[in-house]
């Protein structure tokens, strides 16, 4: 027989058992999210701060002479014009360039959605131009701009809709609708591909509900999808907004700001007053301005979109679900009730009141294949500027620069051989040096690309589960999410001019570790956002069982979870290798020495020689194709993982 | 309230015959049960008549009119959903008055029908909560709600209870019996559950393959099979079913089966007499005799006991054949005990071996 005085200890015991249990699991998330918050500290928050004390001095770095100036950078860039001009160019750029991608997106996903033969297919095709870097991306339209030889040119004079030439981006309001049209091009894809793996997890029988409680397709949309799509939607809002306005590589290749000032937006106006005029101070305040409007955007549209939906609340005295204590005398006479409604209508035998047009056995067939011409448009739309690049890389040197274009040249593999020989010939005019950096380029791409992605998959897998696992009961760790979702905002450029001092008294300058570096900081976040919400679909039960099999916390992430989120591991790692893989500003200023200059780099630099010199677009085009397969087939080998890793999380949003 | 009739309704999907020729027809203001094992086409059917589905071929007619290229808005269905589709993100209010909504009906009609709805069903109070605030029996009820608040012309209902506990299945299969009954509304049912289909039913179609095996009243359905399918379907436990030849000597008629003779009644006789090719003889457990002191008939073994509380099955061998038989609680019976085992001789039921079709009496 138990006495008491034995069951009072076993009670203490068993308590202090399972509050040092509880302590080990605050310990253990604190360990998984550790390296993570140590790197977005290091990489993200102490240049911020960097970047802040910059703007308030006067920099000179080779002379290391630093003056404190306050306020004064803010005030001399707010009173310039320039200033001005890149503000409402800014908002312009931005703004068209997000709702277009918001529709163009929203419209592709829809497509995409629906039934049809060849679909998987069609999915990958979409990605293609999100697959490119910027760099390619504004190789390509500039050679479709372009005034003296372009395709649009070219195509409009062969149908005779122009008599001559026009040179597109000379006109400045012209210019900016042009870039904001090769920026959607580009970024269009990747709304798509949010808004897809939403519109995945829609149970179907939502909308099966919705036609049988009579709604028509718009109105399902407008009740059914939109709803859904909404947590999404704040999702790729701030991803977009926030992207455009960071929007540096095209205007890098297509404009460079002009005519005049009429395409300068806010980043390319504070890495002109960096790296051109070497205004260090003001160049920062004007990017560090820039980062205060991102900020202050995603809050409002968090604050917009993201509202917790308002629940109604239940008394305790009414949480009791059963169904028993229902008063069945009361229900049973306002049944009566009803019947008694209904039978005083006395309802007529059943008749067709609607049209019934289209819904013939034949109309029904073809309007299963009205769906082909949406998706003819979305495949020409995605693959026709890719094609026109691969169709110039085998192009030969006089069919380029024909008027008007030859749409089917000679076909010649000379410019790829140029690449990897370093030979010019008489076809080609002339190899310019850094064309023979190519192959080595994209080694040194592949190797920053996939140490970025192992880094950022090693944190923010343990990161993200930590904060799947316990960041609801951690106010710390709820808050350093935010903070870390946070860095997301801050664009890059803005802290360049930190990241360059600081690589130079790092011995970090021109090194791949320093690209893998900065690289991985940026794209941490969304990986760990991506991650976090795929592990929060895992059943925890799979971990309890776990651990009753005898594995340990760390045991069971590595054995259990890890295996279980592939999806979304490849989701995120693809996420972040195309990231690093078409990286440029970086690129452009961090690395370029021989082993450490990226293939988008290398690029810019042929850009460079074939516009103002040698005119030699044939190899450009073949480096842009050869810097372009191996983000495209990523893409296509993991679209539908990618889908997958999407939709998981995109449940609860 | 419709009459609904089906005419040679054929669904393909690809390669597969989901429903094969199915002609049916509802009477006005009946409950009639689709019923089958999963993948027969039940829910197809269903799906077919409430325009979510395109018919391959055949026709589906309400009161007489083609609605088969109609869309499900101009059929005026209302179905109720397996997993009771709720919309997420509104609340139970507007869950209910979504309909009426996209009908364009005045506010001040949509409220004095959900008041109504939600008062029938108990869910007044829960009124401003979302999907996932509530119970699944409430949920359950937000569903059928969502059919009852539109006056529909049929209402179709895709296994409706079977996300429910087994107390809950049982007050609310009671509760839709109520409700149909006092409305008058056809009401067209689909379930795998046979006692759901037996209870609630005006009439059954048990459907197996996509093919319908018999359209008749639950009372019916049960005492005269159409063929062993349905006569295994129907009823639990389940029929006994003994392959054996039927044997006639000197008047009596017995089933010789695995060296077993089974004395059967004189009925058996006529049926021997228009059939000569194989075939198996069924008997429900509740018509099978079990006496603790043999006299003269078949003997068994009884194996295993399983009380259920009213009555308990008894697992018997009878020579080689293996039979279950249901006997009042309480039965003197014990593992391992010889006991006389007769059948209800009215109670026998004669299927082909190979078609499986009904040996009829008649």
């Amino acid at each position: 027989m138990a006495t008491p005085s034995l069951a009072q200890p076993a009670v203490r015991t068993d308590t202090a058992r399972r509050s040092r249990r509880l302590r080990g699991d605050k310990w253990f998330a604190f360990a998984l999210m550790l390296p993570t918050l140590l790197a977005v500290i290091g990489v993200s928050v102490y240049p911020v701060g960097y970047a802040i004390w910059t703007s308030l001095h006067n920099v000179n770095p080779s002379l290391n002479i630093n003056t404190w100036v306050g306020f004064d950078n803010y005030r001399l860039v707010w009173g310039q014009e320039t200033f001005r001009t890149a503000f409402s160019n800014t908002v312009r750029f931005a703004g068209s360039a997000t709702i277009l991608t918001l529709f163009i997106g929203m419209g592709m996903a829809l497509v995409l959605n629906q039934p049809f033969f060849g679909r998987g297919l069609m999915r990958s095709i979409v990605l293609v131009p999100w697959a490119m870097s910027g760099t390619v991306v504004g190789i390509l339209w500039y050679w479709i701009y372009d005034g003296g030889y372009g395709t649009l040119n070219g195509i409009l004079y062969k149908f005779g809709l122009i008599d001559q030439y026009i040179a597109w981006l000379s006109d400045g309001d012209r210019a900016m609708n042009l870039v904001v049209l090769a920026y959607v091009w580009n970024s269009a894809p990747m709304a798509a591909l949010f808004f897809l793996a939403a519109l995945q997890a829609v149970p179907g029988n939502l909308y099966s509900a919705a036609k049988m409680d009579g709604a028509s397709a718009w109105q399902r949309f407008r009740y059914i999808t939109l709803p859904w799509l909404k947590p999404i939607l704040a999702l790729v809002l701030i991803l977009s907004t926030i992207n455009a306005i960071m929007a540096f590589d095209l205007i890098y290749f297509l404009t460079r700001g002009g005519p005049g000032i009429q395409t300068t937006v806010f980043s390319w106006l504070g890495y002109n007053t960096i790296f051109s005029f070497f205004q260090f101070g003001q160049g920062t305040a004007i990017l560090l301005i820039l980062t205060a409007l991102c900020l202050l955007l995603a809050l409002f549209y968090i604050n917009l979109l993201d509202r917790q939906p308002k629940l109604a609340k239940i008394g305790p005295d009414e949480a009791t679900t059963h169904d028993l204590e229902d008063d069945l005398v009361r229900r049973s006479t306002t049944t009566l009730e009803i019947a008694r409604l209904s039978r005083k209508k006395e309802r007529p035998p059943f008749t067709v009141n609607g049209h019934g047009w289209g819904r013939s056995r034949t109309a029904r067939a073809w309007n299963g294949r009205l769906i082909y011409l949406p998706v003819a448009i979305i495949a020409l739309w995605s693959l026709a500027p890719v094609v026109w690049l691969f169709i110039c890389s085998v192009s030969p040197f006089t069919d380029l620069l024909a008027k008007p274009p030859v749409f089917w040249p000679d076909v010649t593999l000379q410019n790829y051989e140029n690449i990897f020989t370093g030979q010019s010939t008489a076809s080609t005019a002339g190899v310019p040096l850094v064309a023979t950096r190519v192959p080595q380029a994209l080694l040194n791409s592949t190797i920053v690309a996939g140490s970025v992605t192992l880094v950022c998959l090693a944190l923010g897998s343990m990161a993200g589960y930590a904060f799947s696992r316990y960041g609801e009961e951690s106010r710390f760790l709820r808050l350093s999410l935010l903070g870390m979702m946070m860095t997301r905002m801050v664009p890059g450029i803005a802290i360049m001019v930190p990241w360059f001092l600081l690589f130079r008294n790092a011995g970090l300058s021109n090194t791949k570790t320093g690209l893998v570096i900065s690289y991985a900081s940026f794209s941490i976040p969304l990986v760990l956002w991506i991650l976090k919400t795929y592990f929060d679909t895992i059943p925890r039960n799979l971990e309890r069982a776990a651990s009753i099999d005898g594995c340990g916390r760390f045991q069971t992430f590595v054995r259990i979870v890890l295996p279980l989120a592939a999806p979304g591991l490849v989701a995120a790692g693809l996420f972040a290798f195309i990231m690093a893989w078409n990286e440029f500003i970086f690129a452009l200023n961090l690395a370029q020495t021989d082993s450490s200059m990226t293939i988008t780099y290398v690029i810019a630099q042929i850009y460079g020689v074939a516009q103002y010199g040698q005119q030699n677009y044939g190899t450009l085009f073949a480096a842009g194709i050869l810097a372009i397969l191996p983000p495209i087939l990523l893409a296509f080998l993991f679209q539908r993982r990618l889908v997958q890793g999407l939709t998981a999380g995109s449940v609860k949003g | 309230m419709a009459r609904v009739t089906i005419e040679h309704l054929t669904k393909r999907f690809r390669d597969v015959k989901a429903v094969d020729d199915l002609s049916l027809e509802i009477p006005e203001g009946s409950f009639v049960t689709l019923l089958g094992p999963s993948g027969c086409g039940k829910s197809t059917t269903l799906y077919c008549i409430a325009g979510l589905e395109d018919a391959t071929s055949g026709d589906i007619y309400f009161d007489g009119t083609r609605v088969t290229e109609l869309s499900p808005k101009d059929r005026d269905a209302a179905l109720v959903f397996q997993d009771y589709a709720l919309y997420p993100h509104m609340n139970v209010h507007d869950n209910l008055a979504f309909a009426l909504k996209m009908r364009k009906t005045p506010k001040s009609e949509t409220k004095k029908r959900v008041d109504q709805v939600a008062s029938v069903l108990g869910l007044e109070r829960l009124l401003q909560r979302r999907p996932n605030q509530l119970s699944g029996g409430q949920r359950q009820r937000v569903a059928l709600g969502r059919a009852l608040i539109r006056d529909a012309s049929v209402f179709l209902m895709d296994e409706p209870l079977s996300n429910l506990d087994a107390l809950l299945r049982f007050n609310t299969r009671t509760e839709i019996k109520r409700l149909q009954r006092e409305l008058g509304t056809t009401t067209i049912f689909v379930t795998h559950d046979q006692e759901e289909a037996m209870v609630l039913s005006d009439r059954i179609a048990v459907m197996r393959d996509g093919v319908l095996q018999q359209y008749s009243t639950p009372d019916e359905t049960y005492s005269r099979p159409a063929n062993r399918f349905v006569a295994g379907f129907i009823g639990s436990p389940r029929m006994n079913f003994i392959d054996g030849d039927l044997t006639v000597e000197e008047g009596s008629t017995a089933i010789r089966s695995g060296g077993t003779e089974i004395p059967t009644g004189p009925q058996a006789a006529q049926v021997l007499g228009r059939h000569d090719r194989p075939l198996v003889m069924g008997i429900r457990p509740e018509h099978i005799r079990l006496t603790p002191h043999p006299n003269g008939d078949a003997r068994g073994r009884v194996e295993l006991l399983e009380p259920v509380g009213p009555v308990t099955y008894v697992d018997v061998r009878l020579g080689d054949v293996p039979l279950r038989a249901s006997v009042p609680a309480g039965a003197d019976l014990e593992p391992g005990q010889t006991v006389g085992v007769a059948f209800e001789p009215d109670r026998l039921h004669f299927f082909d071996r190979e078609s499986g079709a009904r040996i009829s009496e008649h």
